[in-house]
Parts: structure tokens; sequence; C-alpha cells
């Protein structure tokens, strides 16, 4: 049976058998919820990337380079400004770190964000930082916090009726206890509901598993099976059937469905429908066998899940997150060797995240489409390498006087440093080749110019995407804002 | 409906006489000869019937259950259970206990066990070591049995005030219902008084402090049927309202709606078919009432519907650090224990707040980042934790948001300035906390206070010192003149049976928005407080009202819109309501093997899955929260449709196995229908006989089945047409049915496969070959066993380059020899895909009540016999293995002793298209509207 006639027969089915209204879209179609405000904002950006890289990336390595100050035995930990050179970039006055080349290509087309900085000093506690970044909210916020993704979803409903409104590629969901499934509600609906949570991809290459029929079965199994469904619903007690909840069950089912034969589905095939040379563009530099921690390499995951995000914008998503998944002491998480490792990392991210950037402005997407790079806080210099040997708040006033390095593992930036983070916007609305923000030349590398906070600049990518700061939904009788308190103002700034 | 009604017909279709014949006998096995569509049409009148019964002359309530509290109770309380035997109920003294069975044969005081050992006729006389009951308290058992033995609380006897004339008698009691505690009012006085316990003198002021309250309102009259007073409130407010519902009651609901929906409220599953069966025909009057009596004694059960709800509500934890920041600890045993044991609710709340109580739960200490933590419901180690933990306990057990107070004027409740709501939460800090407006420091410092204002009691809290304010605060807090308290849990248990509070939303008192129905939360609250707090006494009452018991209907149903908070309630017929992902879950589990392991129940499990997500159970419970939405989703429905997970639970269980066997060959399918019937196979057989076709009787049967073990009843005449046209179009014909041999692959003999390596479990632990003559082997030339002497060791292969693959029907297997000289206590095998979270293991020792088993850690049984080599089998769903990734480690672990292993691998079972067609059907049931709502 074809798709279309199937479709057609699937509606036929739903309308005489079950008196279930009539289009199995109809569901998605209401479930634009756009919450409250006086507001009114045209948007400049349809859909979003959110390239999230947890961990605390080093700022002064990548986005906010500070003077190359190479290793020598016995030298002060003050002494460190910069691991790595500065390299210019297509926008005039903007450099990177070494190793960023591809994105530095990119960069005539971003908004560079230096000055973001917290009033809360997380310490060693990444999680906190983490799900702050991510809603907006300090842990425990008191109430389920949707995070970004959610907001968005929830006031902009999908773009299109097949494709899930909010995606997450790139993350395994450990589920062996509670400290980290910790992570999944952070990046999750809170409150909203399972209506706005991410549909979960842990890994491009395998799709989304529940988008293809289980186990062995055949298509025509599967919906000779609804089919029966929706014929013994049909009767089921009238009471049943014409109850509201009913009638919306079995539209979501429906629903389901169809989804099995959208774009969405469509677009997990990237490998089959990609030309080589532009998958290989979205695969890092380096193998595993070149990495220091070969357990903590995730191949081409990152990359094609970037390649699947930006497939997935052209199908009509609305928001993406691809993360480059988190693990305390690895990856970005950096307290000794944060040279070494820092080179790796930026083999593994510069390409990939570079690629769609490109792609989605050759085809004309990227000025509808804002894509934004951050992490959870940058980096300094600690009294010590090692992980947690830091008081509260310590190391964002430490320079690191009394630091000796000895040898080249404590050469890199171990400090956790939520006094100053970095942020990059593409497209979607926010300035081309602009610079924000100027941070300190020595330690500590706080702002010294236009210091934002993290709300603002919440408001500041909302504004983008035309929801109002204070847009709220009702939780426990209260309304309860995407931005904290509602109180968010948009960095018009960073703003075209 | 009709179906019931329709006997074998004449007809011209081809399979309609099988049909018919065979439904007959379905229905004659169901009803156990009884007739339902008669039954069912005179339930109204039969509830009529109870309703108006006479108050016997001598009362339970008011005589025989005093004696039973002073002299019974020590014992037989739900706590001892001496004998297996407790006093609480006429339903209980019905069960009866251990030794002899029901205590009371009503009507026959001289054969009720009861009556012969109170009166030395039986031994031990009763109460046990005690003064023997006087002849007048003998007397009075016998009169109360040989009238019949009836209940006469208001539950069941409804048209009366149950209170009037009685004020002395229930007062005491009600400080001891519940509590486990016997003894009158005076003892329990002196007893207090002397006593260090402060649960002793909680009880005793509880008791004092009731005395103080005004009188509830009285229920209104009705003309109307009434089981219970809570019809007499709800059935005059819809004579007020004008409604044609005060002149036409809407009708009660059928047997089959009121057994799923009073199981799914009570112990949260469906009821198994033997369970269906005995309920459907019994044709007592009071089966209802005996039911719920019945599944609220299912203490276990009923626990563990209720602890997922607390858990979430008290933000209860399994990790003690979450983010960085400590959690409140973990309350899932307490939560579970407190509901087993029915403990009173004042008492329970005040164990969990203040330190001097004797069950005060604490976690401990635990050390994060250098620093110590207090691990505890209530935190106050920053005043945000204080605030937080104040606005906690305001929002779950006085129903009041105060969140928004902690930092301004409450936006929306003027009742909430912020200075009230600081002053409440002094009282769950050191000292009193200052007043910070908008982030900005005052210098002022609000004075700890009580924020109702309760008669004769102090409100304040002078002392700097945490335990002292907590204390005082537990005692505020629960005190019977306080409205709230008792007002906002009433309130839940409504909102769970009814789908919608009285007030709405449940977390949000407002005196701006009144409930729907003040008198009768008054009078539940009233009523829940003289009950000794006593939550199932209130359930009880709920369920066993005429209100509960309504039929579903969606024209009547009510809403509750946040926009529209004024709009009334009228509860003309319940809401419908989603299953939550632990009903669906184990409903589906005692659907596809008709047992209910309370180890097995989803609440239990600490993983958290796809499916449990999408499904609403949180991830984890960082924040409180006091209900799910039941939001219906596209996620969701992709899970139910594609999900490994449900389909696994759908196609995995055993009673597919069963029902293809005997569509296959005949086999009784009799464990499906009801114990006290003739067996099926006798049926089929008389019926076979009157039919051409052998397969549409077993078809029909097998429908019937599926029926009833997924929508516990039987399929209507048109279910069963359409049932076989599905079956028909795509089972396989019977000569084409086969059972396809399991085919068994072999992983690991003497030889590793390719690629892994062995390893010791780290202590110490080694991989170690052994054979023959010294060792014993299985197979080949070699066995394995671990090298090192530690207490607990493992050893394991892992890092295979070729996983093994599974499917999800298959076993995996291995042989393994217990020493018979020096056995282990345990053996465990452990299995690895992206982790090591599947553990299968073997012990003859008892476990904990309530103690998790979730694939992470799931028991298959006592250890195999000793001396000899044993195949152990474990289906790769028991231990949570998904197919998708196929093994690539595997783990022999024991306690102690000496153990060798053998040859392992896995059991591939074949697709049976039989069963994958069955399991199509069973499919569509459990993923129906009738299935996924309660009704």
């Amino acid at each position: 049976m074809s798709k279309i006639n199937r479709r057609e027969f699937l509606q036929a089915g739903a309308t005489a058998a079950a008196g279930l209204g009539l289009s199995p879209f109809a569901h998605a179609m209401q479930s634009t919820d756009s919450g409250k405000s006086a507001a009114k904002l045209i948007p400049k950006a349809d859909a979003m990337i959110l390239i999230w890289l947890p961990g605390g990336i080093a700022q002064t390595d990548t986005w906010d380079p500070k003077k190359h100050t190479p290793y020598r035995p016995g030298m002060k930990g003050s002494d460190i400004l910069g691991t790595c050179p500065s390299i210019p970039t297509s926008a005039d006055g903007i450099f990177l770190g070494q190793g960023l080349e591809n994105i530095a290509s990119a960069m005539n087309r971003a908004t560079v964000l230096r000055s973001l900085t917290n009033e809360t000093k997380f310490g060693a506690i990444h999680l906190k930082a983490q799900y702050y970044m991510m809603t907006g909210y300090l842990f425990p916020a008191g109430v389920k916090v949707p995070s970004i993704g959610a907001a968005v979803a929830r006031t902009l409903g999908r773009r299109n009726p097949n494709v899930p409104p909010y995606i997450y590629i790139g993350r395994d969901i450990d589920t062996s206890d509670e400290e980290k499934l910790f992570i999944s509600e952070y990046t999750g609906p809170g409150f909203y509901g399972v209506n706005y949570a991410p549909f979960m991809i842990p890994d491009p290459a395998k799709g989304l598993s529940t988008l293809n029929a289980v186990g062995e079965m055949k298509l025509d199994r599967l919906d000779r099976r609804q089919e029966y469904l929706r014929a013994i619903t049909g009767l089921a007690e009238k009471e049943l059937q014409t109850a509201n909840k009913v009638s919306d069950y079995m539209k979501v089912m429906e629903d389901a469905r169809a989804m099995m034969d959208s774009p969405v589905k469509k677009a997990f095939d990237y490998l089959k429908d990609e030309r080589p040379e532009t998958i290989k563009a979205y695969e890092p530099e380096i193998g595993q066998g070149y990495v220091q921690d070969k357990s903590y390499y995730f191949g081409n995951r990152f990359g094609h899940g970037l390649l699947l995000a930006r497939r997935l914008v052209e199908a009509g998503a609305r928001f993406i997150q691809v993360e480059y998944q988190y693990g305390p002491f690895k990856g970005f998480d950096m307290h000794e060797s944060g040279k070494s490792r820092m080179v790796e990392m930026k083999k593994q991210i510069d390409r990939p995240i570079a690629q769609p950037i490109r792609d989605l402005a050759q085809r004309g997407l990227l000025e509808r489409t804002l894509v934004v790079i951050t992490t959870e806080f940058g980096r300094t210099i600690a009294s010590q390498p090692a992980a947690g040997k830091e008081p509260e708040g310590f190391a964002e006033r430490h320079t690191g006087e009394d630091l000796v390095i000895e040898n080249e593992k404590m050469y890199g930036f171990h400090g956790h440093f939520s006094s100053g983070n970095c942020m990059l916007f593409f497209g979607g609305g926010f300035r081309k080749g602009w610079l924000y923000g100027k941070t300190a030349k020595s330690h500590p590398m706080v702002p010294v110019e236009n210091p934002v906070n993290l709300t603002d600049v919440h408001a500041t990518i909302y504004k983008a995407l035309g929801i109002p700061a204070d847009t709220s939904y009702v939780t426990e009788g209260r309304p309860f804002y995407v931005t904290k308190d509602g109180k968010g103002k948009p960095i018009d700034a960073l703003l075209a | 409906m009709n179906f019931l009604s329709s006997g074998p017909s004449p007809s011209t279709s081809h399979c309609r006489p099988v049909l018919a014949l065979s439904l007959t006998a379905i229905f004659v096995t169901l009803l156990g000869g009884g007739n339902q569509a008669a039954q069912k049409s005179t339930t109204e009148d039969k509830a009529a019937e109870i309703n108006a019964r006479k108050v016997p002359q001598i009362s339970f309530t008011q005589q025989i259950r005093p004696i039973l509290e002073t002299k019974c109770l020590e014992c037989h309380d739900p706590e001892e259970r001496k004998s297996n035997f407790e006093v609480t109920s006429l339903a209980a003294l019905l069960r009866g206990g251990k030794k002899a069975g029901s205590a009371i044969i009503p009507g026959k005081p001289d054969e009720s066990p009861l009556v012969q050992y109170i009166e030395g006729r039986r031994q031990p006389q009763m109460p046990k070591g005690r003064a023997p009951l006087s002849d007048e308290e003998i007397a009075l058992f016998r009169m109360w049995i040989e009238a019949g033995a009836v209940d006469d609380s208001p539950i069941v006897d409804a048209g009366r005030d149950h209170r009037s004339g009685a004020a002395e008698p229930e007062k005491s009691r009600a400080g001891e219902r519940g509590s486990g505690r016997a003894g009158d009012s005076k003892s329990l006085l002196n007893t207090a008084l002397f006593s260090e316990d402060n649960e002793q003198l909680m009880i005793l002021r509880r008791s004092l402090r009731l005395a103080m309250l005004a009188k509830p309102p009285i229920p209104p009259q009705v003309e109307t049927v009434t089981f219970n007073p809570i019809d007499q409130f709800i059935a005059a407010r819809w004579k007020e309202a004008g409604l044609s519902a005060a002149e036409h009651q809407p009708e009660l609901c059928d047997d089959r709606a009121f057994l799923r929906r009073v199981y799914l409220d009570v112990i949260g599953v469906i009821p198994t078919v033997q369970e269906t069966g005995r309920f459907l025909s019994d044709n007592s009057p009071d089966k209802r009432a005996k039911l719920v009596d019945e599944l609220l004694a299912r203490r276990e059960d009923y626990a563990a519907h209720w602890t997922p709800f607390w858990e979430e509500a008290l933000g209860s934890q399994t990790t003690r650090v979450q983010g960085g920041i400590p959690t409140r600890g973990n309350y899932r045993d307490w939560i579970f224990k407190s509901f087993a044991n029915n403990r009173p609710f004042d008492l329970m709340v005040a164990e969990l707040i203040d330190p001097s109580m004797p069950g005060h739960k604490q976690a401990g200490q635990i050390n994060a980042n250098g620093r110590i933590y207090s691990v505890a419901y209530i935190r106050s180690d920053t005043p945000t934790d204080t605030l937080q933990s104040a606005a906690n306990v305001a929002q779950v057990f006085l129903g009041t948001g105060m969140k928004c107070a902690s930092c301004h004027n409450h936006f929306l409740n003027e009742e909430w300035p912020q200075a009230r709501f600081l002053a409440f939460a002094g009282l769950f800090a050191k000292s009193d906390l200052e007043l910070v407006r908008c982030e900005k420091n005052s210098g002022k410092f609000i004075p700890a206070k009580f924020p109702f204002e309760l008669p004769d009691a102090p409100l304040i809290a002078r002392q700097n010192n945490v335990e002292a304010r907590l204390h005082r605060v537990a005692q505020l807090l629960t005190d019977p003149t306080n409205p709230r308290f008792a007002k906002t849990i009433v309130n839940r248990l409504w909102k769970r049976y009814f789908g919608l509070g009285l007030f709405e939303p449940a977390d949000d008192f407002r005196l701006d928005r009144p409930p729907s129905h003040p008198a009768l939360l008054e009078w539940l609250a009233d009523d829940f407080m003289r009950g000794g707090y006593d939550l199932k006494h209130t359930i009880r009452l709920i369920l066993t009202s005429r209100t509960y018991q309504l039929r579903y209907d969606p024209k009547l149903e009510d809403h509750f819109d946040v926009v529209k908070p004024a709009e009334p309630r009228y509860y003309r017929s319940p809401s419908l309501r989603r299953l939550t992902a632990e009903q669906l879950i184990d409903s589906i589990r005692t659907a596809t093997t008709q047992i209910l392991e309370p180890r097995k129940r989803t609440y239990l499990d600490k993983i958290s899955t796809a499916l449990t997500r999408s499904l609403g159970r949180p991830a984890s419970r960082n924040e409180i929260s006091t209900g799910r939405p039941d939001d219906v989703a596209v996620l969701q429905a992709l899970e139910l449709l594609n999900g490994e997970e449900f389909n696994q639970m759908v196609y995995g269980g055993s009673i597919l196995g069963q029902l293809a066997r005997h569509l296959n060959d005949g086999t009784s399918a009799n464990s499906f229908f009801y114990s006290e019937t003739p067996p099926v196979t006798e049926q089929k057989t008389a019926l076979a006989a009157a039919s051409n076709n052998f397969d549409d009787v077993r078809l029909v049967s097998v429908l019937n089945a599926l029926y009833l073990i997924s929508l516990s009843r039987p399929a209507s005449q048109e279910e069963l047409s359409a049932g076989l046209r599905f079956l028909k179009s795509s089972l396989p014909p019977p000569s084409r049915r086969m059972n396809l041999a399991p085919v068994e692959e072999v992983w690991l003999d003497d030889n590793l496969p390719p690629g892994a390596k062995t390893e010791g479990g780290g202590r110490g632990d080694s991989w170690k070959w052994v054979g023959r003559p010294e060792y014993p082997v299985f197979s080949g030339t070699r066995a394995h066993t671990q090298g090192g002497d530690n207490e607990f060791s493992q050893h394991l292969v892992q890092g295979a380059t070729t996983p093994l693959r599974i499917g999800w029907r298959d076993k995996l297997f291995t042989y393994v020899y217990l020493d018979p000289k020096n056995p282990p206590s345990e053996i465990m095998m452990q299995w690895k895909q992206s982790d090591w979270e599947h553990r299968a293991y073997w012990s003859d020792s008892d476990r904990k009540e309530g103690s998790p088993d979730p694939p992470s850690r799931h028991w298959m049984g006592p250890l195999p016999e000793k001396g000899e080599w044993v195949r152990l089998e474990v289906p790769v769903t028991e231990v949570g293995l998904k197919s998708e990734e196929g093994i690539t480690g595997w783990s022999f672990d024991q306690a102690g002793g000496v153990v060798f292993w053998d040859k392992s691998g896995v059991v591939r079972i074949p697709i049976d298209p039989m069963l994958e067609t069955l399991g199509d059907v069973l499919w569509a049931l459990l993923v129906s509207p009738e299935f996924q709502y309660i009704r």
C-alpha cells in the first residue's frame, strides 16, 4: 500500500470505526500554547540549534584567547594566560584560540559574547551550573523547571505538524541512579509535562528507535494491529467513545503512526542521502587512537548529530539540542593536562560545528535559524589542578600567584570560573561578525566591559525567537516565567 | 451490555451458533450459574436494602468494638497480628486468623470461634494471660452475633448521624484507633502523663484537643438513596442547584466497572481472572463493601500503590546528593511501612518533622566535598533551605502554595504576605528569619509564629533551637483545631478517588476560592480526625459511598479550569482518569502473568525508562509534586506503538504461550476462568460435539480469555466477531501452526568467546579454569570457578568482539555446581550491555519487606540443589536486557562457599506467528482506552 493510500485509509478508518476526529494531525496542530504575556514580538528566527558543550570550556583557549604563555617548568600559575596562540577569523578584530580554524572561517556570521558572568559561584558543582544554564533558575527552584527547549516547544509549537518541536541529540540516558538522571531533568519539560519533553536521540546513527516498528514487525502488520485497536475501541461503551479524553488519546495514537512516515523519519537517512564529502565534513579530525582518554570518545556521534540537526531544521523542527556528552572529569571538564586535552577537544568539535553554519547559510536557512554554542561556566587558574579541592567560590578570585607549575600536566586552566563565560550566536537575528564584552588580561579574568547576566542572555535568545521574557505558564496556581521571575531584559546590542 | 442476556439463537451465519454456544459457556463460567442481567438490575434495590436494614439491638461501634479495642487489640492489631488475626473491623473478624478461620459466624454464636475462645471452650482462653471477659461482655458478643453481626459504623449504616448520643465513647476511641495502643482514656492519660514518649503524649493531646472541636455539620436530609453521609451532602447540592440528578439519581456503575475502579484505586492494579470471577459471581448484597475491605486489608499492595505518590510529595530520593546538593534522603521504606501499618496520619507527619518523635526518620550525615550535610526532610542549613522546607510542608500538608511569598508578598493570594510566611518558616529554623525582600536584607527579623489561630495553643517558638521549634510546629500542624491539616489530606483522598478535589488545585487552598462542598469537606475532616486520623477509615467511607460508585458519564463529568475556578463540581460522574505509569505497567504484568508479585512492582524499580518517563513518572524527584499530569502525548503513543519495553511486556508474558497451546491442542485454558467452575476443556468438548468447527470454539475461548485477563470481562458478541475476523485473517491455518523448537547457542564453554578476556572482581578475585578428576566438569574438559578467597567474589569475562545477540523471548542459561560441603549463601550472575545493571541471583534467605527487586538485582529463587550440576535459566526481560544491543560481558558471583560453573549461553525462542497474532490482539486490548483509563 502506498503512503498516500495508507494515510487516507487510516483517516477513513478512524472516522468510520471509532468516530474519532478527522485528521490524525489535529492534535499536533493544537499543541501550540503560547503562554501568557502582555508583549508581542516579531520573531527573527523560526528554529534554533543549541550546541551544548558541558564540562566548562576554558574560554581563554577558545572563544576569548589571551596572550599565549608557553609552558616552562616552575612557572607560576598566574603566568598562564593562554595555552595556545590566537588565530584571526573571517570577522575583523575577532580572534579565536588556535585549533578552531573551521569555526574561525565562519565567524563573520557570529556574535561572540565574552562577558557572561554569574552572581552565584558554583564552585565544584557542574550539575548545578548546567541546570542554571539550561533553565535560567537556580536548583532547587521549588518547581520542576522546564528547559529552554521545552519553553520554546511549548510557546512556539511545531513548525511542521509531523516533526517534534524539541529534539535532543547525543546523550545516553544513564539511568543507574537519580544523580545521573538529574541531568535528564534539566533538559526536560519540567512542569509542562510530557507533551513538551524532548525526543531523545542518543545516537544519530541509530535514529529514534520508536519511529521504527518494534522487533521484527512489518509495517502492514503494525497497521492491521492499529486498525484492530480502532475497531475494538469503536465497540466500547458509548460513554468511553464520547469522552474527549478518549478521542484525544486515539488521535495521539494516529499522530504517532503518522510521524513514522513523516519528514523527520527521512532526516535520519543521512548516511544514504548525503554525499560522502558532506558527511566527512561533519566528522572530527581526530581518531580514537589519538586521544588520551580512549574511554571517552564518541566518534562521529557529535558531528553526525549536527548533520542530523541541520537536516531536521530543513524538515521543520523547532528546537534541537546537540550535546557533546558530559562526563565528570572527561571532555571539557579538564583538571589535569588541560593544554593537551584542549587540543584534542578542539579537534573533536571544530569541523562538526563549523559545517552546519556553512550549510545553513548556503541554503539560506541561517537567517531564520539561530545557532547557539554554550557551556556552563568558564575556567581559570585554581590553587590546585586536582578537582574538588577548591573551597567554594575561591577559584573566582584566585590569581595563581602561589601555584607553581611543576610539570606539564599542571599546565592548563583547571579552576571552575562562574565569573566569566562566553557564548556564540550565529544567524537568527543576531549581529554578524560582532564582539560584545571584554574580560581582564590577567587573572582573575573577570568581565571588565559590558558584563551581562544569564537571565538577560536567555531573554535575548527568546526575543530573537519572538518570545517575550515575561511569557508565563501557570503551575501550582501561580505564573512561572521563561526567564527568572519574568525579569529578563534582552540585550539589544547583540541583535541585528 | 445486552450481549449477556442473549442465549443461543438460530442464525444463518456460519460462526454464529458457535459464538452463541461458547458465549453461554463462558457466561456460565463467569457467573457461576448466576444471571448477570438480573443481578445488575437489582443492584440498586439491594443497595437500598442494605441502607434500610434495621439497626440491631447490640451496636458494633458502641458496644462490641470498645470491648475488642480494650481487651483484644493489644495483640490483634494490624502491627502485631497474633495468629494473623486482627480485630480492627467487622471484615477483619470475618476474615479471621490462621487458627480458626472466620472468627465469627453471623447468626451462630455457639459455632463462632471468637465466642469459643472467650468462653474458654477453645484453648488458650482469650484474652490470653489476662482476666477473662465478664459474663455480661460475653453475652453482648453472643447477642450481636445472633442478630447477624452487623457493622453499624457510619459507612454501612448511612442514614443516621453516628455520633449522636455517643460522643464520649467516640472521643476516647478516636485517640486510640489506629494507634496500635489500647486502653481507656483514663489509663491512656496516666500512661501518657508519665511517659517520655512523645508519641504517647501526642495521642493524649489529640484526644483532649478533639474534645474542643465544635460539632461538625449535620449531613442534610435527602429523599434519594444514599449509602452514607457523603451521599447526603452530594445529593443535597444537586437539589440546591436544581439539577435533574436530584430527582433522577445518576445510575450506579455496573459491577465490572466498579471492580476495576476499586482495584486500581486501592491496590493500583487490575484484578486477576480468578479475582474477577470471585467478585462477579458473588451474589451477596454487600459484595462491594466486602471487596473494599478485602482490598484495604491487602496491606502491602495498598502500601505499594501509595508509595510513589508520597515519594514524590516528599521529594524522597535514593541518592543522597543531587546536582551537588544533598537531598532530603530516602523515605521509600518508611512510607511503605507507614501505609502497610496504616499509621495514623498525624503521627506520620509528626514523625517526619519532629526529631523528638520515637519513629523520627533521619537519613543521617553525609560528606560531600569535605562538607558535612544533614540529610533530613526538614533542611535548615541556609535560609533558602529553610524557606523551601517550610514551603514544601505548607504545600503538601496545608494545601497552601507559599513559595511565592518567600521573596515578596504573594502575587495572587492576599492571605500570604511575605512576613506571614516568614513567621511560619521561622518554625523550621534554629532562629527567627530575616526579612529579605527582593534580595535586599532589611535587618528586620520576623518572630516565628504559626499562621493559623489555634485555641489555647502556643503559636510561637522562642527557643533558638531547631529541634524545639520543629517539635512545636509538628504539634501545631497536626493539631485537631488546625482545620487545614485534616482538610488538606481528606481533599487529597477525594481527588485521588474522584479525579477532582473538593478544592482545586489541591495544593492551593485559598480563602478566595471556596471548596465546591464546604460542609462536606468539613464533615469529612472532622470525621477523619475523630476517627483517629485513620486514612483507611476515610478511604473506606469514600469508596463505599454511592457517589464513588456512580457510572462514568462524560456528559456529567466535572472539569476544573484554573481560569474559572468558581465553576461548581457536582460529582454526578467520576472523572475519567488515565492510569499512572505504575498502574499501567503493574496491571499489564498482572494481565500477562496472572500473578501480582509484590517485589516486582514498578515503584520499587530504580530504573527510569523512556516508557516510564513518557508516562509521567519523574526520572528523579528533585522537586516535590503531589500529582502527575495525565497528558497524552505523541512521545507516549510512540512508546506504546513501537517501544521495546512496552511491547516486550505485552508479547513476553507467559499467558500467550498458554493460550497458543490451547489453540494448538486444546490444552486446558482453565486457569483463565474460575476455579469453582468445571474445567473449560469439558465444556469445550461438549461444545465441539455441537460444532463442526473445533478451531472456532478454541478461538472464541482464547478471545474471551484475552478480554478477561485485560479488561476483566468477557467479550461481547460484536467484539468476538471483530476478534474472530482479525484472528482468522492473521493466523496461519491450523495445519500449519507448530511449536518451533528453541535453539541453544553456547557462548562460553571450554573456550572464551573471541576477543573476550577474563577478569577478577577487583579484590584479588580471578578467573580459574579447573578440570577433572579433582574438580567437577559438566561439559567439555573444563569448568571455571573463582580464584580468590573473598567472602563475596566474582569472576567475569568481557570485551567480546561479537556481542551475544539476544531477542525478547530468549533465555540465558548456565550450568552450576554448588559444593555440598561448602555451599555459598548466594550466587549471582551479571550481564553487561552498556552497563552491568542486569543481575539475577539465587538465595535461600528471605528478603526484607518491600525491598527492591528491579532488573538490576532480580531474585530468581532459592539456591539450586547442591552436589550436582544444575541448569539455570534467566529470561532476558527479567534482568532488563534489551534486544537492540548484544551482551558483551558475563560475570559469575558468589557469597562464600565453593561454586563451579560450566557451559553458558542463550536459548533462542523462535518467533511463532500464532503467538505473535495473539499478542497483537492483546496489544490492542492493553492499548485500548478501556484499559488505559479508569472509568
